[in-house]
């Protein structure tokens, strides 16, 4: 589960300060597929960064399966990605000194997990690359670079996959082919998956869909989605997402979740 | 430790080619610490191997003058004792050979040996042409010379040369001959049969004979027959006496002294490469910054991320280390062949075990030290960075880092004294090397600063051309510190070079005689001074030399200094005894000044008065009032110390033959045994200067005929040797310099290749850019060559006036030379490894980005 309290993030930009993120509350249960969306410059990325423990809050907690990771050191937050949390970007942020086996072998190997060989092998067949394993990432078309940074992402089993517009380097016939692909891993795995894009019928694909502007959440609401019961846990959430502007005496509820 | 392992060797595997400079870097400097070592306990082991060959037995005796009969009978009672297997009978003299049959041929003076039928005791007499030697050889006027005297006379083997009054013919070309001791005489060497030499007429009264009795003895026994011989000879004072490890151990200490030296040289080059590693390594962590972010999100901490570059910078360094090994078993072994010859022992090439494992040690370590600083910087890098581009690494106060730059200062420390094995001398290089690098890391700075404030320079490429210099990742500094350290040695020893030689010449134009005649005798004198009038047309000046001993000092009683009472009694019988020479004259001569005393007036007395040099009168703490009693052949003389004289130290082909220690005034000797030393100066070399050498060594075969023109020949030789030597081991370091500049370059050239793409689409042409990378690196190639050369000037000034004593000169052609080639390279590097950035198409370019 991951849980925010009153976060927010402010920069200091020369001699001004600037909130990119404002007071935000919010509850994702396990096994949520939420999208976030909203226009260039809303937070979407400094969300997704603050989630991921890549950067701190200027205020508020983060927890992520009960851990403050707000509190918790570089290395430690390090541990915890490698532990919990899978990445996937928009451009890709493959190794180019490695090959695509190699790429996905990585953050097993740094995690110390048994029989990573076999495990990267077999996610390699899995997206559909088990040919091109031995290929640096420049041989590599777009593609096939985000299916390999998919298999990476889902290398260590995470609990929580984090995507920040995953489509967005691709074509429509490659972009709908990733994302297939990242929905169906995701409902196999039964990760919890932050999505962020731009695109609105991605985003309606989802259970969740939050929209950001200027930092602020302006609207949260659960989707039709894709109808086929693709998250398997959709509606079993007992919590919902909260935000300042919904009603304060929901908030305990918030805490006694959180615990 | 799996992860690190994989990543380090992967990230090799991808970046290798970036990296070449770092193993070059290191392979340089590790070539250069184990060839220079390695050559050098080669020439230990060398000496260890072939000390007895060296010095001719396991114990040599050896006199200036003829054996008396009571000496040798002593010594060939131990020849035939149980403390002796082998011995033999040698005497060594210089002398004037001659092409026989050719009236126009030139003498030239050459260093004789004759040997007996047992010679070598140890060792081989090696051929050039692999004949094996055997004393039938020199049977019936046979005689071995050195290539070198071939060359010089125009002869060959077969040929007759005429030595003293006998003809020999040249039966072959010796490559080594043993028995040379620590003989460093820059003259050719000639071998004849022993009996010979007397039927020469080179034994004959008054030849500057010495004669030598070698001894073998049983494993250990040396030093009992020299215990033994010493005793025995307690009362007639020998001129050697000692067993070959006397000389092994001087030999040793002298080229420890010498592998102290050339350590350091090699870590001098080391060090730069230290500083190219620290620079590349801090490029590369610059353009991993992605990747190590990439690295953090999926979960790599500080330990581990930095671990794997930190190994893959110790792989680096060991694949480098090997890479130097192989260079430096190349150089070794060409440094033996030149070296064969040249020195008095045979070097085995190759390289030792305890240098090649000190080499790459010092290599991994200095890696370590030069690329933690940087490495460190990993720590700094936000994962955040894969989604901000922006994300700066919060700075702030590092102790790790603090400790990293102490343990580079403290590490250095402990290298230096590893190499050079003495705290005095790392202090020396520490000082030299840290001294310069801040004087160029200043210049550097100051360099930015004044560029950064020329801002209306005239012309684009100018403004261009400098504006490189102080951009942000600029390498102006790294460029400065490695090319100016690398001119500073080599215009160094240029200078030092020109210095030494300019002397020689110096002496040469100023000598008032260049031709020197040594043991005229007595009876002599006349005729010597008419044929030298007759031939050199000037009027020569002999001098007196008196053969003597001091047996006592008789101190006056107000001179009991406290420096006199502190003299022992052994003290001072070592300081007395020894044979010297002695001369008379009315005047002192040039160089010399009176520091106590009173000189003579020019006129004689019966009374004898010395005066003393200041060394010598120092040793025996003697004051004006003094006397010593001399022995001069069995005469006993009492002499008054009536001045002190201060000679300036000065280098002179002659001033071995005529300063004296001790002077009298004359009159008190005019009548004791004497020979004389003349000097006249001759014509110009050619035909009637060798005429001269001919005629006067027909004459006087026993006189001995110096050419100063062939010694300042022969040590313009050697000294265009040693500073080729010293040139060789100072070019690595300028590799080391040269190969820095070119990765500094390639460090910044995906910066230059960005804004190349950006200028060309601007619509500037490839001749534009390559003028603004002319001006870039000439502009830093004449700073780092300025600077090389202005602490080369001051470094050279002082070595001449402190160390060497004499004359210095500004010579500002070695100077402008030095710089200029400095700027040329520096342009030419700059330009060569920015090669495709000025061919690249923009396009490509532009789309990467």
């Amino acid at each position: 589960m991951i849980l925010l309290n009153n976060v927010s993030k402010t920069v200091t930009s020369g001699s001004e300060k600037l909130t990119i993120l404002h007071a935000v509350y919010l509850t994702i249960p396990r096994g949520q597929f939420v999208a976030v969306v909203g226009p260039s410059g809303s937070g979407k990325s400094t969300l997704l960064s603050l989630v991921a423990g890549l950067d701190y809050p200027t205020t508020g907690d983060i927890r992520l399966d009960g851990e403050y990771i707000t509190q918790m050191k570089e290395d430690e937050l390090a541990r915890l990605r490698g532990a919990k949390v899978g990445f996937i970007f928009q451009s890709f942020h493959l190794i180019p000194s490695l090959t695509a086996y190699e790429n996905i072998l990585v953050p097993m190997e740094i995690a110390g997990l048994p029989k990573a060989r076999e495990r990267a092998q077999a996610l390699l067949e899995e997206v559909g690359l088990r040919e091109r394993g031995h290929h640096y990432p420049s041989q590599l078309s777009g593609g096939e670079q985000q299916r390999v940074a998919i298999a990476r992402a889902f290398s260590n089993a995470p609990t929580i996959l984090l995507a920040d517009e995953p489509t967005g380097n691709l074509d429509s016939k490659n972009g709908a082919h990733v994302f297939e692909l990242l929905v169906k891993l995701n409902r196999e795995h039964a990760t919890t998956l932050l999505l962020v894009t731009h695109d609105h019928a991605l985003a309606n694909q989802a259970d969740r869909v939050i929209s950001l502007n200027e930092g602020r959440i302006v609207e949260d609401r659960e989707t039709e989605g894709r109808g086929d019961g693709a998250t398997g846990r959709r509606g079993e959430s007992d919590v919902f997402s909260l935000s300042p502007r919904l009603p304060v005496s929901l908030s305990p509820r918030l805490d006694e979740e959180a615990t | 430790m799996n992860f690190v392992l994989n990543m380090a060797w992967r990230e090799m595997r991808a970046s290798w080619h970036r990296l070449l400079l770092f193993f070059l870097c290191i392979a340089v400097g590790v070539g250069s610490i184990v060839s220079l070592r390695s050559l050098i306990q080669n020439i230990k082991a060398g000496i260890g191997r072939e000390s007895r060959a060296m010095w001719g037995g396991d114990v040599r005796v050896g006199l200036n003058q003829p054996w008396k009969p009571e000496t040798r009978a002593t010594l060939e009672r131990y020849s035939n004792s149980p403390m002796v297997t082998a011995y033999t009978e040698i005497l060594e003299t210089q002398t004037m050979v001659i092409a026989a049959g050719d009236p126009n041929a030139r003498p030239y003076m050459v260093q004789l040996r004759a040997a007996q039928e047992q010679f070598p005791l140890y060792g081989e007499v090696q051929m050039a042409d692999g004949a094996r030697y055997s004393h039938a050889i020199l049977k019936e006027r046979g005689v071995l010379v050195q290539s070198g005297l071939l060359g010089t006379l125009n002869l060959k083997v077969g040929d007759a040369i005429k030595i003293g009054q006998l003809t020999f013919t040249i039966r072959g070309v010796m490559q080594f001959l043993p028995g040379n001791a620590m003989e460093f005489r820059p003259l050719q060497r000639v071998l004849v049969d022993f009996a010979d030499a007397e039927a020469a007429g080179l034994t004959a009264a008054g030849s500057r004979v010495s004669y030598g009795w070698l001894f073998k003895t049983p494993e250990g026994q040396d030093e009992a027959l020299v215990k033994d011989l010493a005793r025995e000879f307690r009362t007639t004072r020998l001129n050697w006496l000692g067993s070959f490890r006397f000389q092994a151990d001087w030999m040793a200490q002298s080229s420890e002294n010498v592998e102290g030296f050339l350590g350091l040289v090699g870590l001098a080059a080391l060090v730069l490469g230290g500083i190219g590693i620290s620079s590349v390594t801090r490029v590369f962590v610059w353009q991993k910054l992605k990747t190590i972010a990439i690295l953090k999100c999926l979960g790599g901490v500080n330990r581990q991320v930095l671990g794997a570059y930190l190994a893959q910078a110790l792989a680096l360094s060991l694949v480098g280390g090997l890479l130097g090994l192989l260079l430096a078993s190349g150089v070794t072994r060409l440094a033996a062949d030149y070296a064969a010859g040249r020195l008095p022992v045979r070097i085995t090439p190759g390289l030792t075990w305890a240098a090649s494992l000190q080499g790459v040690t010092i290599g991994a370590l200095i890696t370590l030290l030069f690329s933690l600083p940087p490495l460190l910087e990993i720590r700094q890098v936000k994962p955040i960075l894969v989604l901000r581009q922006d994300a700066a690494a919060r700075r702030r106060f590092d102790w790790l880092r603090l400790g990293s730059g102490l343990l580079l200062a403290l590490g250095l420390f402990a290298l230096a004294y590893w190499v050079s094995g003495r705290l005095n001398k790392v202090g020396i290089f520490i000082g030299e090397v840290a001294g310069t690098a801040l004087v160029l890391n200043l210049a550097g700075a100051a360099l930015i600063y004044v560029l950064r404030r020329a801002r209306y320079l005239p012309s684009f490429v100018l403004r261009q051309g400098v504006g490189s210099l102080y951009r942000p990742g600029n390498q102006t500094r790294v460029i400065l510190s490695a090319v100016g350290l690398g001119a500073l040695f080599l215009i160094t020893v240029r200078l030092q070079q020109v210095n030494v030689l300019r002397q020689y010449d110096l002496e040469l134009d100023s000598l008032t005689a260049d031709v020197f005649v040594i043991d005229v005798q007595k009876d002599q004198r006349a005729a010597a001074v008419e044929t030298l009038t007759r031939l050199s047309g000037t009027q020569p000046t002999l001098v007196p030399i008196i053969q003597g001993r001091i047996v006592e000092l008789k101190r006056d009683p107000g001179n009991w200094t406290e420096e006199a009472s502190r003299l022992s009694a052994n003290e001072l019988r070592s300081r007395l005894g020894w044979e010297r020479r002695f001369s008379y004259r009315p005047n002192l001569v040039a160089r010399e000044t009176i520091i106590a005393g009173k000189f003579w007036e020019p006129t004689t007395s019966a009374e004898p008065e010395i005066s003393v040099d200041e060394r010598y009168a120092r040793d025996l703490a003697l004051g004006i009032g003094d006397k010593l009693v001399f022995n001069i052949l069995g005469k006993t003389i009492e002499a008054k110390v009536t001045s002190i004289r201060r000679r300036e130290r000065h280098y002179s082909p002659s001033s071995t033959l005529t300063v004296f220690t001790i002077i009298f005034r004359p009159g008190a000797l005019d009548d004791a045994p004497q020979m004389f030393i003349g000097a006249v100066k001759g014509p110009p070399p050619g035909a009637e200067r060798a005429r001269l050498q001919r005629e006067f060594a027909e004459q006087f075969p026993n006189v001995t005929l110096i050419d100063a023109f062939d010694l300042v020949a022969e040590v313009r030789k050697r000294a265009g040797e040693l500073s080729f030597a010293v040139s060789f081991a100072g070019g690595f370091v300028f590799l080391c310099g040269a190969l820095i500049l070119a990765g500094s370059i390639a460090m910044t050239k995906y910066q230059r290749l960005y804004e190349a793409a950006i200028l060309k689409t601007l619509g500037a042409t490839k001749k534009l850019i390559v003028y603004i990378t002319l001006i870039e690196y000439g502009v830093l190639g004449l700073l780092a060559g300025s600077i090389g050369s202005a602490a080369a000037i001051g470094l050279t000034w002082a070595f001449c006036k402190y160390e060497m004593k004499i004359d210095w000169q500004l010579n500002p052609t070695v100077n402008g030379v030095g710089i200029a080639l400095t700027l040329l390279l520096v342009a030419a590097v700059g330009v060569l490894s920015s090669w495709d950035v000025m061919t690249k198409k923009p396009l490509g370019i532009l789309r990467a980005e």
